[in-house]
């Protein structure tokens, strides 16, 4: 129990904790962190304008590169998304109950990053304003998708989960909601904001049988968005595997993206935990407790990215086919090389730093190692998406991918439009789920032998 | 019965209100020890157990959730079989028109969404959860740190909450019906109705 | 009666005599002729008067209702623009013609550099596509890539518009054809003239020069100028033979079995369309190619066995060769003493290690070529010798003179050298003379007509400011004719009557397919229209009496000039006579003139009867022969050759030909110094490093282009490049428009001493190919690769493994009716591009310019690889003797298309007749199937490319464009844009120009395919094999692609399968299964003597 209990923590006390910044007038330090990200998610904007007036030729692809930054980055925010889903579901299923500290702020996550990775295969496209023939529409040509290609399943995994999980992150956000409009002051902003919250919690009321209900279908929601997120980052994984393209062509994806994923997103998760957690005075709710536990599930994963690593030299090698042999060779030593080796100095080197307790539990080396794993996740993604590209089949279309200006912007812009989302939300909602975290850390007799355990 | 609270002086209902999760809980189990089937409680999270010590059954939610999975998977199977192979099969890539294993996943996706959302459905429903701005709770401590239990009263007010302020209760205040019993709508659902101690 | 459906007055007048209705309506329609001054009798003499009070009584319901819809039609077509010609549809139906059918006419175009018979695909009156007229017997229905790309020129916007042009202080100003013909006419009626043309190559224009140097009584004198001159050639002819060759040779490869080149013959243009389908032929011959050169050729890349060899030592190394030729075959023939003295000299043991040779075989290399010639002779084939290179000095042309002489090519029914007629390119000595008279200021009036001396020539420009009046007869303002005087603006090909010899006893004729689209004139009919006012007899006509309404241009309303009307000999009527009066007779036809004009017209092609080769050998009178001195080279050798796209620069402006890549470096847009890779090191420069150049005192900066495979010390750069008043394409900014004709000694072939220096600067050449190498890669693309999986028969599910391979699915989809493929023969394969222009004004590809190709964006549905095959552990050294495999690559419309099934949108999908076919506008341009295509022969719209004419312009600068865009809709761009007038009149309707964000590929050209299944179901009746093929199959000179119905047993394809199925491979098949429709028969190595151990 190293986590400090103070003695007036109570339940009032918990309200007012997780509510003030509800009530407050922002800080200095969120203004600017929200004028800078929203700016970056203006330019954004912006880029999709110049592309649909432009053409998609104002990015770096050509005819051998034809997916890069756009498609590396959807990948990268699809495996933030499922982090989050991973805390909330799967260890709810697994009944680890320390995961109320944490869970909004990933489901949090999940949902601003789901939004975002669903962004940029709409704007990848060459025309965008036809984007909605993806989905199943009745039209006058009785043309519907074609169902054999990867890219309607994605079309379907990401509908399904980005739906799902705002549903999931919204129901959770309903008790608390109610607990917002209970404590709203009674001024004329106040009076506003009531209104709102009223109708956001849709007139909650916490009796026993609406709680009754209401956990049962939290658990339910657990249960389906489980082989939902599962399932998702697998038809991702598929979306290239099923591809001709060595590099892409591989039955290992699945489980390597699900877990590169999970890796990423905790890296994530964590960076935003530890800023937050610090400027909302949170210490005593997300617990350094929290954080060792998110960085061993960090490290795991990580190790299983590695042997997924090893495991796809492996079976290029002894694919004995020049394609597959070549493109990792190409990986290791062609000119862009600096990619791969920055990602195994970030993913692999550098959480070996997290087998310490002692760094685990520093907050400086947490940020480092997340902020690294971030990186080299983001890269890796690159490799596999563009360095397989330059360097298919054929000899004679190889070509080598760069970035232009646009492509930085919509980047950053992707993180200003998360940043932004994320921002905003630390203001109109609980950053900890007030209930959960009540019925965690208040419960008395005969459920506090639970809660020692799980705390312990 | 709605209609003989009301009768009882326009205040159907007494709760009291308790700080103390562990009192309040002893409360409920006093309530129905005494042979109480209608009354409702309030709490700001949820409480382990107290479902059982009221006498609630397990929800119902959970039996509608799979067969709406199942009914998407059977629904976007035919669908994508009317498309492609009787109403307009066109060759891709040489693969057969009955490619039914690369419907796997709009299916498996199809099915699981729809079970997300009737769980949703499912839940507002029994919940009668609707975007409701002037909704309240009989104290609005009840969404934060206080738990309440309400009885109807039944004749005597007093005695009631002389019996709240035994069980160990902060508070008591009268509820009207229609604040109290949100209840009495699905009070002929099997599941609500309290067994005999 | 019937109901009668009519559009033309004819069609009631004269097919309805009893219609009831026929006065009322005759009446009306007179009437209406006459109020539109359509004066054409065709209803007159029996008719009651309009207005005749009966007249309307008769007029009943019916008879209202027709009047009233002739009224409609008559009105309809009096709106929009005032084409009094073009008010009445066509309703009796021109021969042949049905709307919204294409028509080919025949007609000759002379883009390539020589004459080549062409059909031109004209749909409602104007050309879009340019064929090879298939009764021609030198193309044979194929045609070259300059040929191809020639319909751009004829819709160039930056050709003269608007009529002739005077200049006066401040530029030039439009003036009228009458005051040109009057100035022109004043000056040529006094002083000496000069009068310089392009090639003059037909009876009739042979006859108009020679009418007018005799019409101006001695005081005209004529040359004729060309860029690219093969003055050395015929000198050495001359020099051998004793006589006086007007003409350069064409080498009838078809007739060999043996090609050895000092020199390139392929690219460069030097050779014609004959020798481009003979080079096909020679290779289904199993022919063999030998090159000795010192820079990788167009030619090189197809050579069995290559042997470099600096510049200067190619002379030697040829009379190395004849010398053991001669000694093998005996016979007489003798080497001239002076030059075997000097071998011997010269000669330490072996002559090939003197001349720094690698060894061939482990034997000296000039053995080997020496015997593959001697045996190729003694199992009775003809061979050629030749020296192709615009720089070939004249000592290696005397020597291959020698060489076909003894080898007996230049006799006999199998002669291999034969006489080209009037059409090969001529002595530029005649034109050197005329210039240096204009400088020495004895030429007081100079028509420059059709050529453009002042690029190609470096003397030129002071040649003619010597002159007192010059007159340029040309088709834009380009360097010659902003020099001119007065500037007569010319026709294009296309719209000129005119005629040319292809080959000796081969004539052409050509008639114009469009209406001039501004005013111009034909080059000839302006000679005629000066020949008029300057009052020599016979070229004035009496002037016909003006008609109400001139004929007015194809874009312009401005009314064309009109030789009628002017009171001038018609040209048209010129070459009709002459053609009646020279090669009727000779042709020997049996109709009279009309019907026989009629049937030239119709077929473009005479053949007459040629004067056989000379039975005797000749005998070789070049005794008196020296050798060029044996010096130790030191420093670099420049060679300059004619560029391989561009040829002299004539249609420089034409972004085609500036797009498609150079068919050995992929180069596009820019002229670049090719250096060895071992030079390469050695100055430490690499690809796109800028170098200054010294040559002859001059300096020139130049960015390099590593070519393997050239020979350490020798330089080349290419002419044809840098114009700067060709137009707003060859002027776009930021290139390297080096301009190498300066430092071309013209005729004389020249090798120069060199230097170069890095200037520190580099410069991204825009190429289409990044990677050389196959890098281990299991291509079989030549049969020195050995265990890969061959499909003996490609027909449909007869490829030998129908269920031997591991799939998930059972089923295979069965095309029952037709099913397309085509086979590609990478041993006829030059690389020459002309399939690649083909397919583009075939299918409405536009140019993406500079910037996009750099970028690998190009939009080419063909892209023709060139791979290097090199010995193992590939260094530096084993760089300089690279072979070369060119494999087209188009989509190869696989059976288990990857990219079919990753489309989500269904935009791509097989049809029945196993195409796989792009759907643009269902396309919403995921780029998946790029992505997973292993060809990747797919093409992405990443810009509105079809909007411009040469790319996107500033394409580095998007900001900008965005802002511009946004502000005015996309319509400021510096370039013309395609959709601007008159570039959008060449768009092929059948097909669908795209949008931006779509997918585009070859769809094996499926409008002509759907036109093939129309027609079938039509007539119930199958079409024959052949009748039905892409554009690239029908234009290939070489024959390498074949096309047709795998499904038909006689198939020409199917047939290929049967007969080379030995050599067939399905690239990336036994890889990945995608089982394509098109096969690709492998490079012929092994089955060479030599061609096998090519590698150190």
């Amino acid at each position: 129990m190293s986590a400090p209990r103070e003695p007036e923590l109570t339940a009032r006390q918990i309200t007012d904790d997780l509510t003030a910044p509800i009530f407050r007038l922002p800080s200095l330090q969120w203004v600017g962190g929200f004028l800078t990200a929203a700016g970056l998610a203006g330019l954004f904007g912006l880029a999709i304008l110049a592309y649909c007036v432009e053409g998609y030729g104002i990015f770096g692809v050509d005819n051998t590169v034809n997916w890069g930054n756009d498609i590396g980055s959807y990948v990268f925010w699809i495996g933030i998304a499922v982090a989050g889903t991973l805390v909330s579901s799967v260890l709810l299923l697994f009944r680890q109950r320390w995961r109320t500290g944490v869970n909004r702020a990933t489901e949090a996550m999940t949902v601003f990053a789901i939004n975002i990775a669903g962004i940029y295969p709409l704007i990848h496209t060459g025309r965008p304003w036809v984007d909605y023939w993806l989905l199943p529409l009745p039209n006058d040509l009785s043309l519907w998708e074609q169902f054999k290609s990867p890219i309607v399943w994605d079309v379907f995994a990401i509908t399904g989960y980005a739906t799902t999980s705002v549903l999931f992150f919204y129901l959770g956000l309903i008790p608390d909601f109610a607990a917002v409009r209970d404590r709203c002051p009674d001024n004329r902003f106040g009076r506003l904001q009531r209104l709102l919250y009223s109708a956001l919690s849709l007139g909650w009321k916490g009796t026993a049988s609406d709680w009754r209900h209401y956990e049962r279908a939290y658990t339910q929601f657990a249960w389906v968005a489980t082989p939902l997120v599962v399932g998702m980052h697998s038809t991702i994984a598929t979306l290239l595997a099923v591809s001709l393209v060595p590099g892409w062509h591989a039955s290992v994806f699945p489980p390597y993206f699900v877990s590169g994923a999970i890796f990423g997103g905790l890296a994530m998760a964590m960076l935003l935990l530890i800023p937050l957690r610090s400027a909302f005075s949170l210490e005593r709710y997300i617990t350094i407790d929290h954080l060792d536990r998110l960085a061993k599930i960090m490290l795991t994963v990580g190790m299983i990215v590695l042997y997924v690593y090893v495991t796809e030299f492996f079976t290029a090698w002894y694919s004995e086919s020049a394609a597959e042999q070549g493109q990792y060779w190409y990986r290791l030593t062609g000119e862009h090389k600096a990619f791969f080796w920055t990602m195994i100095l970030c993913n692999v080197v550098s959480i070996q730093l997290l087998w310490f307790r002692s760094l685990r539990r520093n907050l400086g080396v947490l940020l480092l190692v997340a902020f690294m794993v971030n990186a080299g996740m983001w890269l890796e993604r690159y490799n596999i998406v563009v360095l397989s590209l330059e360097r298919d089949h054929l000899p004679s279309k190889w070509t080598a991918y760069a970035f232009t200006g646009w492509d930085y912007i919509i980047l950053s812009g992707s993180f200003g439009l998360f940043f932004t989302q994320f921002l905003l939300f630390c203001r109109v909602a609980p950053v900890v789920s007030i209930a959960e975290i009540k019925a965690t850390l208040l419960r008395r007799g005969r459920h506090g032998a639970d809660q020692e355990a799980s705390h312990g | 019965m709605a209609d003989a609270v009301r009768t009882a002086g326009g205040h159907g209902y007494i709760a009291g209100l308790f700080a103390d999760e562990g009192s309040f809980v002893a409360a409920c189990r006093a309530a129905r020890a005494a042979g109480h089937t209608d009354l409702q409680a309030w709490t700001p999270w949820p409480v382990h157990g107290l479902e059982e010590v009221l006498g609630l059954e397990r929800s119902w939610i959970g039996r509608a959730v799979f067969p709406a999975i199942l009914i998407g998977f059977v629904l976007c199977t035919g669908f994508i079989y009317q498309l492609t192979v009787e109403d307009w099969p066109v060759v891709y890539g040489g693969k057969p028109f009955a490619a039914w294993q690369l419907w796997v996943v709009p299916v498996l996706e199809t099915g699981l969404l729809l079970g997300a959302v009737v769980n949703l459905l499912a839940v507002f429903h029994t919940c009668r959860l609707v975007p409701d701005p002037f909704a309240t709770l009989p104290d609005p401590r009840l969404s934060d740190d206080r738990f309440a239990l309400a009885l109807p009263v039944g004749g005597d007010a007093a005695a009631v909450c002389a019996w709240f302020a035994a069980q160990g209760a902060e508070s008591t205040l009268a509820v009207d019906g229609e604040t109290a019993l949100a209840r009495p709508r699905f009070a002929d659902l099997p599941g609500q109705e309290a067994p005999h101690a | 009666m019937t109901t009668r459906f009519w559009k033309a007055p004819e069609d009631l007048v004269q097919a309805a005599p009893a219609d009831e209705f026929r006065p009322e309506v005759a009446a009306a329609i007179a009437e209406l002729r006459s109020a539109h001054g359509i004066d054409q009798p065709a209803c007159t003499g029996e008719l009651p008067v309009p207005g005749d009070p009966a007249l309307l009584a008769a007029v009943n319901r019916r008879g209202f209702l027709q009047l009233t819809g002739a009224a409609a039609v008559f009105a309809l077509a009096a709106c929009g623009e005032k084409h009094p010609d073009t008010l009445v549809p066509p309703a009796v139906q021109v021969e042949g013609m049905s709307p919204g059918e294409p028509l080919h006419y025949a007609s000759v175009l002379r883009a390539a550099g020589h004459p080549v018979a062409v059909a031109v695909k004209t749909y409602d009156g104007r050309p879009i596509k340019i064929e090879g007229n298939p009764d021609c017997p030198v193309g044979r229905g194929s045609a070259d890539l300059r040929t191809q790309a020639a319909l751009l020129d004829l819709y160039d916007p930056d050709r003269l518009q608007h009529g002739p042009q005077q200049r006066g202080a401040d530029g030039f100003a439009a003036t009228t054809w009458a005051a040109l013909d009057a100035a022109v006419g004043a000056a040529l009626k006094q002083g000496r003239v000069g009068l310089l043309t392009g090639p003059v190559d037909g009876p009739a224009r042979r006859r108009l020069v020679d009418g007018l140097v005799a019409a101006a009584g001695g005081r005209l004198t004529h040359a004729v100028f060309e860029a690219l001159p093969r003055t050395a050639e015929l000198r050495a002819r001359q020099q051998a033979w004793g006589d006086r060759p007007a003409a350069g040779r064409q080498y009838r490869l078809d007739r060999a079995r043996l090609l050895v080149a000092f020199g390139d013959l392929l690219g460069g243009g030097l050779a014609g369309l004959g020798e481009q389908v003979g080079f096909g032929e020679l290779r289904r011959n199993r022919g063999r190619v030998v090159v000795v050169e010192p820079t990788l050729s167009q030619l090189g890349t197809c050579a069995d066995l290559r042997v470099r060899c600096a510049p200067d030592r190619l002379e030697w190394a040829a009379w190395g060769v004849a010398e053991l030729v001669a000694k093998a075959l005996g016979g007489g023939a003798a080497l001239p003493p002076a030059i075997a003295r000097e071998l011997d000299r010269v000669r330490a043991g072996d002559l090939s290690a003197a001349l720094g040779l690698r060894a061939v075989d482990g034997r000296p290399a000039l053995e080997a070529v020496a015997e593959a010639l001697v045996a190729n002779r003694r199992a009775g084939h003809a061979s050629v010798v030749c020296a192709g290179s615009a720089w070939s000095p004249a000592g290696l042309h005397l020597a291959v003179e020698f060489l076909n002489g003894a080898l007996g090519n230049l006799h006999g029914p199998q002669a291999t050298a034969a006489p080209a007629g009037a059409s090969a390119i001529a002595d530029g000595g005649a034109a050197d003379d005329l210039l240096t008279a204009c400088k020495r200021g004895e030429i007081a009036t100079l028509i420059v007509a059709g050529c453009n001396p002042v690029h190609g020539h470096p003397a030129a420009a002071e040649a003619l400011a010597a002159v007192k009046l010059v007159v340029a007869v040309a088709d834009r303002l380009d360097e010659t004719a902003s020099l001119a005087h007065w500037v007569a603006p010319a026709a294009h090909d296309l719209e000129s009557w005119g005629d040319a010899e292809l080959r000796a006893g081969v004539v052409a004729l050509q008639q114009p397919c469009v209406r001039p689209l501004w005013d111009v004139r034909e080059v000839e009919q302006s000679l005629l229209a000066f020949a008029a006012a300057a009052g020599w007899a016979g070229y004035a006509q009496p002037a016909a009496k003006p008609p109400a309404a001139p004929a007015l241009s194809v874009v312009s309303r401005a009314p064309l000039w009109d030789a009628a009307v002017a009171g001038v000999r018609s040209w048209r009527e010129t070459v009709r006579a002459a053609w009646i009066a020279q090669v009727r007779p000779a042709a020997q036809p049996l109709a009279d003139d009309t019907t026989w004009w009629s049937a030239c017209l119709a077929r473009g092609v005479v053949e007459l009867p040629a004067a056989p080769a000379p039975a005797a050998a000749p005998t070789f009178r070049g005794d008196a022969a020296r050798i060029q001195p044996f010096a130790a080279s030191t420093g670099y050798q420049l060679v300059l050759s004619a560029s391989r796209t561009l040829r002299d620069g004539a249609s420089a402006n034409n972004p085609w030909l500036q797009e498609v890549p150079d068919p050995v470096s992929k180069v596009t847009w820019d002229n670049y110094l090719a250096i060895s890779p071992a030079d390469a090191q050695r100055e430490l420069v690499g690809e796109g490093a800028v170098v200054a150049l010294e040559v002859a005192g001059r300096t020139i900066e130049a960015p390099v282009h590593v070519q393997d495979g050239q020979h350490p010390g020798t330089l080349e750069l290419f002419l044809g490049w840098g114009r700067t008043r060709a137009g707003a394409v060859a002027a776009l900014d930021d290139g390297f428009r080096i301009d190498a004709f300066p430092l071309f000694a013209r005729g004389a072939g020249a090798i120069q001493a060199a230097a170069i220096k890095p200037t520190g600067r580099t410069y991204e050449l825009a190429t289409t190919q990044f990677h050389d190498r196959l890098a281990g890669r299991p291509m079989p693309l030549d049969d020195s690769m050995a265990g890969h999986e061959l499909a003996p028969k490609w027909v449909a599910g007869t490829d030998g493994k129908p269920g031997g391979r591991l799939s998930l699915w059972r089923t295979e989809h069965a095309y029952l009716g037709r099913r397309w493929g085509m086979a590609i023969d990478l041993d006829a394969c030059t690389g020459c591009n002309a399939c690649v222009v083909a397919c583009s004004a075939e299918n409405n590809i536009p140019v993406v310019g500079r910037d996009e190709v750099r970028k690998n964006r190009e939009l080419h549905w063909i892209r023709i690889d060139r791979y290097y095959s090199s010995a193992p552990g590939a260094d530096q050294a084993a760089r300089l003797d690279v072979q070369v495999v060119n494999q087209p690559m188009l989509c190869l419309h696989c059976d288990n298309a990857p990219c079919e099934v990753v489309c989500p949108a269904n935009a791509t999908m097989h049809n029945d007749q196993g195409v796989s076919l792009q759907i643009y506008n269902r396309c919403i341009g995921t780029r998946y199937c790029a992505n997973n295509c292993p060809y990747k022969v797919r093409r992405f719209n990443w810009y509105e490319y079809a909007k411009y004419r040469a790319g996107p312009v500033g394409a580095g600068a998007p900001l900008e464009r965005v802002a511009r865009n946004l502000v005015t809709e996309g319509r400021t761009t510096a370039a013309a844009e395609l959709t601007h007038a008159p570039l959008q009149l060449m768009l092929n309707p059948e097909v669908t120009v795209r949008s931006m964000g779509v997918m585009e590929k070859c769809n094996f050209c499926v409008q002509r395919l759907r036109t093939v299944r129309d027609r079938e179901h039509a007539s119930n009746r199958a079409l024959p094999d052949g009748a039905i093929t892409t554009a690239c199959a029908q234009t290939c000179p070489t024959r390498a692609i074949v096309f047709g119905d795998l499904n038909d047993p006689a198939s020409a394809v199917v047939r290929l399968g049967e007969a080379e199925g030995h050599r067939a491979f399905k690239a990336l098949d036994e890889e990945l299964n995608t089982r394509p429709a098109v096969a690709y028969l492998q490079r012929r190595r092994g089955g060479h003597a030599h061609g096998k151990e090519t590698h150190p």
